[in-house]
Protein backbone atom coordinates (compact mmCIF):
# COMPACT_ATOMS: atom_id res chain seq x y z
CA UNK A 1 0.00 0.00 0.00
CA UNK A 2 2.48 2.55 0.86
CA UNK A 3 4.23 1.65 -2.03
CA UNK A 4 1.15 2.19 -4.45
CA UNK A 5 1.02 5.72 -2.06
CA UNK A 6 4.94 6.97 -3.22
CA UNK A 7 3.80 6.21 -6.90
CA UNK A 8 0.16 8.41 -6.81
CA UNK A 9 2.30 10.80 -5.05
CA UNK A 10 4.98 11.25 -7.49
CA UNK A 11 2.01 11.53 -10.37
CA UNK A 12 0.04 14.31 -8.81
CA UNK A 13 3.41 15.95 -8.31
CA UNK A 14 4.01 15.34 -12.39
CA UNK A 15 0.55 16.38 -12.98
CA UNK A 16 0.49 19.52 -10.91
CA UNK A 17 3.80 20.27 -13.00
CA UNK A 18 2.56 19.83 -16.30
CA UNK A 19 -0.71 21.77 -15.20
CA UNK A 20 1.98 24.81 -14.58
CA UNK A 21 3.82 24.35 -17.59
CA UNK A 22 0.94 24.14 -20.22
CA UNK A 23 -0.50 27.27 -18.09
CA UNK A 24 1.92 29.67 -19.81
CA UNK A 25 0.88 28.73 -23.12
CA UNK A 26 -2.76 29.62 -22.93
CA UNK A 27 -3.47 28.18 -26.34
CA UNK A 28 -2.46 24.83 -25.30
CA UNK A 29 -4.11 25.50 -21.59
CA UNK A 30 -7.47 25.50 -23.18
CA UNK A 31 -7.13 22.59 -25.36
CA UNK A 32 -5.20 20.24 -22.98
CA UNK A 33 -6.25 21.67 -19.80
CA UNK A 34 -9.22 19.66 -19.28
CA UNK A 35 -7.84 16.02 -20.20
CA UNK A 36 -5.08 16.70 -17.13
CA UNK A 37 -7.54 18.03 -14.77
CA UNK A 38 -9.73 14.82 -15.54
CA UNK A 39 -6.18 12.77 -14.92
CA UNK A 40 -5.94 14.94 -11.52
CA UNK A 41 -9.21 14.36 -10.35
CA UNK A 42 -9.01 11.00 -10.94
CA UNK A 43 -5.71 11.23 -9.14
CA UNK A 44 -7.42 12.70 -6.18
CA UNK A 45 -9.89 10.11 -5.57
CA UNK A 46 -7.34 7.12 -5.62
CA UNK A 47 -5.00 8.98 -3.71
CA UNK A 48 -7.32 10.01 -0.67
CA UNK A 49 -9.27 6.83 -0.38
CA UNK A 50 -5.70 5.12 -0.25
CA UNK A 51 -4.86 7.61 2.17
CA UNK A 52 -7.88 6.68 4.28
CA UNK A 53 -7.33 2.79 4.06
CA UNK A 54 -3.27 3.61 5.16
CA UNK A 55 -4.62 5.86 7.97
CA UNK A 56 -7.11 3.39 9.35
CA UNK A 57 -4.67 0.22 8.93
CA UNK A 58 -1.90 2.72 11.39
CA UNK A 59 -4.62 4.04 13.65
CA UNK A 60 -5.68 0.01 14.28
CA UNK A 61 -1.68 -0.70 14.65
CA UNK A 62 -0.35 2.12 16.79
CA UNK A 63 -3.31 1.32 18.99
CA UNK A 64 -2.61 -2.44 19.26
CA UNK A 65 0.86 -3.49 18.87
CA UNK A 66 2.49 -0.54 18.18
CA UNK A 67 1.65 1.53 21.45
CA UNK A 68 5.08 3.04 22.62
CA UNK A 69 7.46 5.27 20.44
CA UNK A 70 10.53 3.40 20.28
CA UNK A 71 8.11 0.50 18.34
CA UNK A 72 6.56 2.95 16.01
CA UNK A 73 9.58 4.36 14.62
CA UNK A 74 11.22 0.45 14.39
CA UNK A 75 8.09 0.12 12.30
CA UNK A 76 8.33 3.18 9.98
CA UNK A 77 12.30 2.68 9.56
CA UNK A 78 11.33 -0.70 8.29
CA UNK A 79 8.79 0.62 5.88
CA UNK A 80 10.96 2.58 4.65
CA UNK A 81 13.57 0.07 4.26
CA UNK A 82 11.10 -2.01 2.42
CA UNK A 83 10.26 0.82 0.54
CA UNK A 84 13.57 1.35 -0.48
CA UNK A 85 14.81 -1.83 -1.40
CA UNK A 86 11.37 -2.16 -3.20
CA UNK A 87 12.38 0.93 -5.26
CA UNK A 88 8.90 2.36 -4.87
CA UNK A 89 8.44 5.50 -6.74
CA UNK A 90 7.06 7.24 -9.71
CA UNK B 1 2.40 57.04 62.26
CA UNK B 2 3.50 53.06 61.95
CA UNK B 3 6.64 52.32 60.43
CA UNK B 4 6.37 48.74 58.89
CA UNK B 5 9.87 46.65 58.30
CA UNK B 6 9.81 43.51 56.80
CA UNK B 7 12.78 42.19 58.10
CA UNK B 8 13.05 38.28 58.92
CA UNK B 9 11.80 37.66 62.29
CA UNK B 10 10.33 41.17 62.72
CA UNK B 11 6.41 41.34 63.19
CA UNK B 12 4.90 45.16 62.27
CA UNK B 13 2.28 46.00 64.95
CA UNK B 14 -1.08 47.24 63.22
CA UNK B 15 -3.09 49.72 64.96
CA UNK B 16 -6.72 48.70 64.51
CA UNK B 17 -7.30 50.97 61.26
CA UNK B 18 -4.25 49.99 59.92
CA UNK B 19 -5.05 46.21 60.23
CA UNK B 20 -8.46 46.87 58.88
CA UNK B 21 -6.87 48.29 55.74
CA UNK B 22 -4.66 45.79 55.14
CA UNK B 23 -6.97 43.27 55.39
CA UNK B 24 -8.99 45.09 52.96
CA UNK B 25 -6.33 45.27 50.82
CA UNK B 26 -4.98 41.73 51.17
CA UNK B 27 -9.35 40.95 50.13
CA UNK B 28 -9.48 43.20 47.12
CA UNK B 29 -5.95 41.37 45.54
CA UNK B 30 -7.11 37.91 46.11
CA UNK B 31 -10.57 39.10 45.09
CA UNK B 32 -8.52 40.71 41.47
CA UNK B 33 -6.20 38.01 41.59
CA UNK B 34 -8.80 35.38 41.43
CA UNK B 35 -11.01 37.30 38.73
CA UNK B 36 -7.96 37.44 36.93
CA UNK B 37 -7.94 33.20 36.55
CA UNK B 38 -11.07 32.11 37.05
CA UNK B 39 -14.59 32.54 35.30
CA UNK B 40 -15.97 29.14 35.29
CA UNK B 41 -19.23 28.77 36.89
CA UNK B 42 -19.63 26.54 40.17
CA UNK B 43 -21.40 22.98 39.69
CA UNK B 44 -20.86 19.54 41.10
CA UNK B 45 -19.83 18.01 37.85
CA UNK B 46 -16.98 15.89 37.37
CA UNK B 47 -14.12 17.83 35.82
CA UNK B 48 -13.09 17.69 32.39
CA UNK B 49 -9.77 16.14 33.22
CA UNK B 50 -11.71 13.26 34.23
CA UNK B 51 -12.63 12.15 30.44
CA UNK B 52 -9.98 10.99 27.88
CA UNK B 53 -9.75 12.86 24.50
CA UNK B 54 -10.24 10.14 21.90
CA UNK B 55 -13.23 11.14 20.18
CA UNK B 56 -12.04 14.92 19.94
CA UNK B 57 -9.46 13.17 18.08
CA UNK B 58 -11.24 11.46 15.63
CA UNK B 59 -12.86 14.98 15.07
CA UNK B 60 -9.74 15.78 14.16
CA UNK B 61 -9.48 13.67 11.25
CA UNK B 62 -12.86 14.57 9.97
CA UNK B 63 -12.02 17.98 9.76
CA UNK B 64 -8.70 16.57 7.75
CA UNK B 65 -10.53 14.50 5.44
CA UNK B 66 -13.73 17.09 5.04
CA UNK B 67 -11.27 19.84 4.31
CA UNK B 68 -9.15 17.74 1.73
CA UNK B 69 -12.39 16.62 -0.09
CA UNK B 70 -14.84 19.90 0.17
CA UNK B 71 -14.73 22.32 -2.55
CA UNK B 72 -13.17 26.07 -1.56
CA UNK B 73 -11.45 24.95 1.17
CA UNK B 74 -7.56 26.25 0.76
CA UNK B 75 -5.26 27.17 4.13
CA UNK B 76 -6.95 30.37 4.75
CA UNK B 77 -10.52 28.82 4.88
CA UNK B 78 -9.07 25.67 6.82
CA UNK B 79 -7.40 27.36 9.43
CA UNK B 80 -10.57 28.99 10.02
CA UNK B 81 -12.63 26.41 10.58
CA UNK B 82 -10.35 24.65 12.87
CA UNK B 83 -10.07 27.94 14.64
CA UNK B 84 -14.14 28.34 15.67
CA UNK B 85 -14.32 24.62 15.83
CA UNK B 86 -11.42 24.97 18.31
CA UNK B 87 -13.02 27.64 20.36
CA UNK B 88 -16.42 26.29 20.77
CA UNK B 89 -15.24 23.24 21.64
CA UNK B 90 -12.96 25.22 24.12
CA UNK B 91 -16.03 26.88 25.52
CA UNK B 92 -18.07 24.26 26.14
CA UNK B 93 -15.73 22.51 28.44
CA UNK B 94 -14.01 25.59 30.17
CA UNK B 95 -16.44 25.00 33.07
CA UNK B 96 -14.80 21.75 33.79
CA UNK B 97 -11.38 22.87 34.13
CA UNK B 98 -10.60 24.53 37.51
CA UNK B 99 -9.07 27.17 38.02
CA UNK B 100 -9.42 28.76 34.34
CA UNK B 101 -10.82 31.65 32.40
CA UNK B 102 -13.29 31.66 29.29
CA UNK B 103 -11.85 33.08 26.07
CA UNK B 104 -15.10 35.46 26.39
CA UNK B 105 -13.72 38.45 27.82
CA UNK B 106 -10.12 37.71 25.78
CA UNK B 107 -10.97 37.32 22.13
CA UNK B 108 -11.63 39.97 20.25
CA UNK B 109 -15.18 41.05 20.43
CA UNK B 110 -16.55 38.02 21.86
CA UNK B 111 -17.88 39.34 24.62
CA UNK B 112 -20.24 41.28 22.20
CA UNK B 113 -22.32 37.45 22.06
CA UNK B 114 -24.25 36.08 25.08
CA UNK B 115 -21.83 32.90 25.06
CA UNK B 116 -23.77 30.07 27.60
CA UNK B 117 -22.64 29.09 30.68
CA UNK B 118 -23.76 26.13 32.59
CA UNK B 119 -26.71 26.27 34.99
CA UNK B 120 -24.98 26.96 39.22
CA UNK B 121 -24.94 23.49 40.93
CA UNK B 122 -26.09 21.64 38.39
CA UNK B 123 -24.49 18.51 36.57
CA UNK B 124 -22.61 18.48 33.27
CA UNK B 125 -20.92 15.80 31.44
CA UNK B 126 -18.03 17.76 29.87
CA UNK B 127 -17.29 15.05 27.09
CA UNK B 128 -20.87 14.95 26.44
CA UNK B 129 -21.27 18.76 25.37
CA UNK B 130 -17.90 19.05 24.19
CA UNK B 131 -19.02 16.29 21.27
CA UNK B 132 -22.36 18.22 20.69
CA UNK B 133 -20.15 21.56 20.31
CA UNK B 134 -17.40 20.08 18.22
CA UNK B 135 -20.08 18.12 15.67
CA UNK B 136 -22.16 21.04 15.59
CA UNK B 137 -19.73 23.81 14.59
CA UNK B 138 -17.96 21.43 12.39
CA UNK B 139 -21.09 21.17 10.41
CA UNK B 140 -21.49 25.17 10.34
CA UNK B 141 -18.31 25.38 9.05
CA UNK B 142 -18.51 23.24 5.87
CA UNK B 143 -22.56 23.85 5.89
CA UNK B 144 -22.54 24.35 2.41
CA UNK B 145 -20.54 22.70 0.50
CA UNK B 146 -20.09 19.21 2.97
CA UNK B 147 -20.97 16.16 0.63
CA UNK B 148 -23.95 13.97 1.84
CA UNK B 149 -21.53 11.61 2.87
CA UNK B 150 -19.07 13.07 4.73
CA UNK B 151 -22.04 14.34 6.39
CA UNK B 152 -23.18 11.18 7.25
CA UNK B 153 -20.10 10.24 8.55
CA UNK B 154 -20.19 13.14 10.86
CA UNK B 155 -23.86 12.41 11.75
CA UNK B 156 -22.64 9.05 12.66
CA UNK B 157 -19.30 10.38 14.51
CA UNK B 158 -21.47 12.39 16.52
CA UNK B 159 -24.36 9.82 17.92
CA UNK B 160 -21.97 6.78 18.00
CA UNK B 161 -19.91 8.85 20.50
CA UNK B 162 -22.75 10.40 22.28
CA UNK B 163 -24.06 7.06 23.15
CA UNK B 164 -21.17 5.74 24.33
CA UNK B 165 -20.28 8.69 26.78
CA UNK B 166 -24.40 8.78 27.38
CA UNK B 167 -24.61 5.21 28.32
CA UNK B 168 -23.32 5.34 31.88
CA UNK B 169 -24.87 8.84 32.57
CA UNK B 170 -27.80 10.24 33.85
CA UNK B 171 -30.22 10.90 31.13
CA UNK B 172 -30.88 14.13 32.54
CA UNK B 173 -27.26 15.27 32.97
CA UNK B 174 -26.64 14.07 29.28
CA UNK B 175 -29.56 15.98 27.84
CA UNK B 176 -28.74 19.04 29.84
CA UNK B 177 -24.94 18.70 28.41
CA UNK B 178 -26.20 17.93 25.04
CA UNK B 179 -27.93 20.87 24.80
CA UNK B 180 -25.34 23.35 26.75
CA UNK B 181 -22.45 22.06 23.82
CA UNK B 182 -24.95 22.61 20.93
CA UNK B 183 -26.23 26.18 22.70
CA UNK B 184 -21.99 27.33 22.89
CA UNK B 185 -21.47 26.27 19.35
CA UNK B 186 -24.79 27.97 17.91
CA UNK B 187 -23.37 31.30 19.14
CA UNK B 188 -20.04 30.98 18.45
CA UNK B 189 -21.15 30.54 14.95
CA UNK B 190 -23.07 34.07 14.84
CA UNK B 191 -19.71 35.49 16.11
CA UNK B 192 -18.31 33.65 13.09
CA UNK B 193 -20.26 35.14 10.73
CA UNK B 194 -19.06 38.16 11.19
CA UNK B 195 -15.33 38.40 11.00
CA UNK B 196 -15.07 38.34 7.38
CA UNK B 197 -14.74 34.77 6.32
CA UNK B 198 -17.89 33.11 6.78
CA UNK B 199 -18.80 31.03 4.05
CA UNK B 200 -15.51 32.11 1.68
CA UNK B 201 -15.46 29.22 0.60
CA UNK B 202 -18.16 29.44 -1.87
CA UNK B 203 -16.03 32.54 -3.62
CA UNK B 204 -12.48 31.77 -1.92
CA UNK B 205 -10.72 34.01 -4.71
CA UNK B 206 -13.27 37.16 -3.21
CA UNK B 207 -13.72 38.16 -6.97
CA UNK B 208 -13.92 40.16 -8.23
CA UNK B 209 -10.61 41.98 -7.21
CA UNK B 210 -7.40 43.08 -9.86
CA UNK B 211 -4.07 44.28 -8.43
CA UNK B 212 -1.89 46.85 -9.73
CA UNK B 213 0.05 46.71 -13.18
CA UNK B 214 3.51 47.53 -11.68
CA UNK B 215 7.02 45.30 -12.78
CA UNK B 216 7.16 44.09 -9.19
CA UNK B 217 3.69 42.93 -8.60
CA UNK B 218 2.36 39.17 -8.33
CA UNK B 219 0.81 37.59 -11.94
CA UNK B 220 -0.68 34.60 -12.17
CA UNK B 221 2.00 31.52 -12.44
CA UNK B 222 -0.09 28.76 -13.01
CA UNK B 223 -3.28 27.82 -14.19
CA UNK B 224 -5.24 29.84 -11.75
CA UNK B 225 -5.04 33.61 -13.57
CA UNK B 226 -6.79 34.95 -9.96
CA UNK B 227 -5.00 35.77 -6.53
CA UNK B 228 -6.04 33.85 -3.71
CA UNK B 229 -8.22 35.61 -0.92
CA UNK B 230 -6.89 39.10 -1.35
CA UNK B 231 -8.86 40.21 1.33
CA UNK B 232 -8.32 37.94 4.09
CA UNK B 233 -5.69 40.32 5.57
CA UNK B 234 -9.04 42.34 6.94
CA UNK B 235 -10.53 39.41 8.55
CA UNK B 236 -11.21 40.11 12.26
CA UNK B 237 -8.39 38.41 14.11
CA UNK B 238 -9.32 36.53 17.47
CA UNK B 239 -6.28 38.49 18.67
CA UNK B 240 -5.85 42.30 17.52
CA UNK B 241 -2.64 42.14 18.39
CA UNK B 242 -2.01 39.18 16.10
CA UNK B 243 -2.66 41.63 13.24
CA UNK B 244 -1.30 44.85 14.24
CA UNK B 245 1.86 43.78 16.10
CA UNK B 246 3.28 41.06 13.98
CA UNK B 247 3.27 42.50 10.82
CA UNK B 248 6.83 42.28 9.14
CA UNK B 249 9.13 45.13 7.94
CA UNK B 250 9.23 46.05 4.14
CA UNK B 251 10.74 43.52 2.14
CA UNK B 252 13.53 43.81 0.41
CA UNK B 253 13.61 46.96 -1.95
CA UNK B 254 12.67 45.04 -5.46
CA UNK B 255 15.40 45.54 -8.11
CA UNK B 256 16.50 43.62 -11.49
CA UNK B 257 20.43 44.85 -10.77
CA UNK B 258 22.57 42.03 -10.24
CA UNK B 259 24.30 43.96 -7.33
CA UNK B 260 21.20 44.36 -5.28
CA UNK B 261 20.13 42.68 -2.39
CA UNK B 262 16.90 41.67 -4.25
CA UNK B 263 18.62 40.07 -7.17
CA UNK B 264 20.20 38.01 -5.08
CA UNK B 265 17.64 36.51 -2.85
CA UNK B 266 16.30 35.36 -6.50
CA UNK B 267 19.93 34.02 -7.19
CA UNK B 268 19.69 32.01 -3.97
CA UNK B 269 16.61 30.38 -5.05
CA UNK B 270 17.84 29.83 -8.33
CA UNK B 271 21.03 28.02 -6.84
CA UNK B 272 19.24 26.10 -4.53
CA UNK B 273 17.37 24.21 -7.23
CA UNK B 274 19.89 23.82 -9.07
CA UNK B 275 21.73 22.03 -6.46
CA UNK B 276 19.08 20.34 -4.51
CA UNK B 277 19.98 17.14 -3.12
CA UNK B 278 17.80 14.30 -3.36
CA UNK B 279 16.70 15.12 0.53
CA UNK B 280 16.24 18.36 0.20
CA UNK B 281 13.71 17.44 -2.39
CA UNK B 282 11.35 15.04 -0.83
CA UNK B 283 11.82 17.68 2.27
CA UNK B 284 10.37 20.36 -0.65
CA UNK B 285 7.26 17.91 -1.52
CA UNK B 286 6.93 16.44 2.06
CA UNK B 287 5.97 20.23 3.28
CA UNK B 288 3.70 20.77 0.04
CA UNK B 289 0.45 19.95 1.62
CA UNK B 290 -0.50 19.90 -1.79
CA UNK B 291 -4.07 20.65 -2.52
CA UNK B 292 -4.53 17.54 -5.01
CA UNK B 293 -5.00 15.03 -1.91
CA UNK B 294 -4.10 17.02 1.93
CA UNK B 295 -5.58 18.75 3.92
CA UNK B 296 -3.69 22.09 3.48
CA UNK B 297 -0.16 22.91 6.05
CA UNK B 298 -2.80 23.95 8.86
CA UNK B 299 -4.03 20.74 8.70
CA UNK B 300 -0.69 18.98 8.59
CA UNK B 301 -0.51 21.04 11.48
CA UNK B 302 -3.17 20.16 13.30
CA UNK B 303 -2.26 16.15 12.37
CA UNK B 304 0.78 16.49 14.11
CA UNK B 305 -1.10 18.25 17.14
CA UNK B 306 -3.57 14.93 17.21
CA UNK B 307 -0.77 12.79 17.11
CA UNK B 308 1.08 14.21 20.17
CA UNK B 309 -2.40 14.40 22.11
CA UNK B 310 -3.33 11.01 21.25
CA UNK B 311 0.49 9.51 22.18
CA UNK B 312 0.68 11.41 25.51
CA UNK B 313 -2.92 10.07 26.41
CA UNK B 314 -4.02 13.67 26.84
CA UNK B 315 -7.47 14.28 28.88
CA UNK B 316 -9.99 15.99 27.50
CA UNK B 317 -8.93 19.34 29.53
CA UNK B 318 -5.49 19.01 28.19
CA UNK B 319 -6.56 18.60 24.33
CA UNK B 320 -9.29 21.09 24.45
CA UNK B 321 -6.71 23.48 25.61
CA UNK B 322 -4.44 22.22 23.47
CA UNK B 323 -7.16 22.56 20.14
CA UNK B 324 -7.94 25.84 20.98
CA UNK B 325 -4.51 27.45 21.23
CA UNK B 326 -3.79 25.95 17.99
CA UNK B 327 -6.78 27.02 16.42
CA UNK B 328 -6.58 30.80 17.62
CA UNK B 329 -3.08 30.87 16.32
CA UNK B 330 -3.52 29.36 13.02
CA UNK B 331 -6.82 31.13 12.01
CA UNK B 332 -4.73 34.29 13.48
CA UNK B 333 -1.31 33.70 11.47
CA UNK B 334 -3.05 32.87 8.26
CA UNK B 335 -4.77 36.44 8.58
CA UNK B 336 -1.62 38.43 9.51
CA UNK B 337 -0.01 36.48 7.12
CA UNK B 338 -2.33 37.33 4.46
CA UNK B 339 -2.27 41.42 5.12
CA UNK B 340 1.46 41.11 4.21
CA UNK B 341 1.13 39.69 1.18
CA UNK B 342 -1.40 41.88 -0.44
CA UNK B 343 0.56 44.70 1.19
CA UNK B 344 3.07 44.19 -0.83
CA UNK B 345 1.97 42.22 -3.58
CA UNK B 346 5.12 40.64 -4.26
CA UNK B 347 6.22 38.69 -7.17
CA UNK B 348 7.06 35.15 -6.77
CA UNK B 349 10.44 33.60 -7.65
CA UNK B 350 9.70 31.68 -10.33
CA UNK B 351 8.24 35.05 -12.12
CA UNK B 352 11.34 37.05 -11.47
CA UNK B 353 14.14 34.12 -11.91
CA UNK B 354 12.02 33.50 -15.25
CA UNK B 355 12.18 37.47 -16.65
CA UNK B 356 15.71 38.40 -15.48
CA UNK B 357 17.77 35.00 -14.62
CA UNK B 358 17.01 32.04 -16.65
CA UNK B 359 13.89 31.94 -18.65
CA UNK B 360 13.92 27.99 -18.61
CA UNK B 361 13.93 27.99 -14.78
CA UNK B 362 11.36 25.87 -12.89
CA UNK B 363 10.29 24.71 -9.47
CA UNK B 364 10.17 21.61 -7.79
CA UNK B 365 6.84 22.15 -6.44
CA UNK B 366 3.97 24.07 -7.91
CA UNK B 367 3.75 27.87 -7.00
CA UNK B 368 0.74 28.79 -5.28
CA UNK B 369 -1.50 31.28 -6.47
CA UNK B 370 -0.98 34.34 -4.47
CA UNK B 371 1.82 36.88 -3.32
CA UNK B 372 5.40 35.72 -1.89
CA UNK B 373 5.86 37.76 0.79
CA UNK B 374 5.65 36.33 3.18
CA UNK B 375 5.44 32.52 3.54
CA UNK B 376 2.29 31.47 4.40
CA UNK B 377 3.92 27.63 5.60
CA UNK B 378 6.53 29.36 7.60
CA UNK B 379 4.05 32.12 9.16
CA UNK B 380 1.53 28.72 10.19
CA UNK B 381 4.60 26.47 11.55
CA UNK B 382 6.15 29.26 13.52
CA UNK B 383 2.85 29.51 15.40
CA UNK B 384 2.85 25.75 15.71
CA UNK B 385 6.28 25.64 17.16
CA UNK B 386 5.24 28.29 19.99
CA UNK B 387 1.78 26.53 20.68
CA UNK B 388 3.33 22.85 20.63
CA UNK B 389 6.52 23.92 23.04
CA UNK B 390 4.05 25.43 25.50
CA UNK B 391 2.19 22.08 25.45
CA UNK B 392 4.20 19.49 25.40
CA UNK B 393 7.66 20.80 27.40
CA UNK B 394 8.91 22.81 30.02
CA UNK B 395 9.32 25.64 27.73
CA UNK B 396 12.74 24.43 26.46
CA UNK B 397 11.43 23.24 23.31
CA UNK B 398 12.95 19.72 23.50
CA UNK B 399 10.91 17.28 22.51
CA UNK B 400 11.72 14.33 20.19
CA UNK B 401 9.08 13.36 17.60
CA UNK B 402 8.15 11.71 14.75
CA UNK B 403 5.57 12.72 12.50
CA UNK B 404 3.63 9.77 10.73
CA UNK B 405 0.60 12.12 9.51
CA UNK B 406 2.56 12.13 5.46
CA UNK B 407 2.25 8.29 5.89
CA UNK B 408 -0.92 7.80 4.27
CA UNK B 409 0.25 10.37 1.27
CA UNK B 410 3.16 8.28 0.64
CA UNK B 411 6.00 9.76 2.61
CA UNK B 412 8.15 8.42 4.86
CA UNK B 413 8.15 9.67 8.66
CA UNK B 414 10.23 12.34 10.02
CA UNK B 415 12.03 12.40 12.72
CA UNK B 416 12.59 15.58 14.61
CA UNK B 417 14.52 16.55 17.67
CA UNK B 418 11.92 19.27 18.92
CA UNK B 419 9.51 21.73 17.34
CA UNK B 420 11.80 24.14 16.57
CA UNK B 421 13.75 22.03 13.66
CA UNK B 422 10.36 21.04 12.52
CA UNK B 423 9.17 24.33 11.96
CA UNK B 424 13.23 25.45 10.42
CA UNK B 425 12.90 22.72 8.36
CA UNK B 426 9.16 23.42 7.03
CA UNK B 427 10.23 26.87 6.62
CA UNK B 428 13.59 25.75 4.53
CA UNK B 429 10.92 23.77 2.25
CA UNK B 430 10.08 26.24 0.22
CA UNK B 431 13.48 27.27 -0.53
CA UNK B 432 14.23 23.98 -1.82
CA UNK B 433 10.99 24.19 -3.64
CA UNK B 434 12.07 27.13 -5.62
CA UNK B 435 8.36 28.70 -4.60
CA UNK B 436 9.90 31.24 -1.71
CA UNK B 437 12.60 33.39 -1.58
CA UNK B 438 14.92 33.22 1.88
CA UNK B 439 13.25 36.39 2.96
CA UNK B 440 9.23 35.27 2.87
CA UNK B 441 10.65 31.83 4.83
CA UNK B 442 12.38 34.20 7.80
CA UNK B 443 9.90 36.85 8.26
CA UNK B 444 7.34 34.41 8.29
CA UNK B 445 8.92 32.32 10.91
CA UNK B 446 9.15 35.25 12.72
CA UNK B 447 5.85 36.88 12.43
CA UNK B 448 3.87 32.95 13.37
CA UNK B 449 6.50 32.93 16.17
CA UNK B 450 5.22 36.20 17.74
CA UNK B 451 1.82 34.86 16.88
CA UNK B 452 2.47 32.03 19.06
CA UNK B 453 3.96 33.71 21.86
CA UNK B 454 1.25 36.09 22.15
CA UNK B 455 -1.96 33.48 22.15
CA UNK B 456 0.36 31.32 25.07
CA UNK B 457 1.29 34.79 27.24
CA UNK B 458 -1.70 36.79 26.94
CA UNK B 459 -4.26 34.89 27.25
CA UNK B 460 -5.28 33.19 30.07
CA UNK B 461 -5.22 29.31 29.95
CA UNK B 462 -5.68 26.54 32.87
CA UNK B 463 -1.92 25.47 34.32
CA UNK B 464 -1.24 22.40 34.70
CA UNK B 465 -3.72 20.18 32.59
CA UNK B 466 -2.96 16.56 32.03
Amino acid sequence: MQCRAIQLREERFRVASELHRLAENPKAYETGKDSLLKVADDLKGKSTLLADTIKSYLDSLFSTSLKNKEDRIRFTDLVRKINEDKRCSG
Amino acid sequence: MQKYQFVCGYKPRFSGKAAFRNLFIVLLISILYTSCIRDVIDNNSPPAERYDAKFLVKYLDFICKTARVTEGFFPPQVARAYGYIGVANYEAVIHGIDPSKSLVHQLNGLSNYNVPVPERNLQYNWAIASNAATARMTRYMFEKRISAARRNTLDSLENVTHQALAANENPLVASRSQKFGMDVADVIFEYSKVDGGHESYLNPFQLPFSLPDFEHVWVPTGAIMHPLSPRWGQNRPFMTVNIALTQPVAHTPFSKETTTEFYREAMIVYNQVRNNTAEEVEIAKYWADDPFATCTPAGHTFNILMQILDEENCTLAKSSVGFAKMAIAENDAFISCWKGKYDYNLLRPVTYIKRYIDPSFNTVIGTPPFPAYTSGHSSEIGAAERILTSLFTNGSGDYQFTDYSQLQYGFNARNFRNFSQMAEECANSRLYGGIHYPMDNSKGLQTGRAIGDNVNRRLSWPANVR
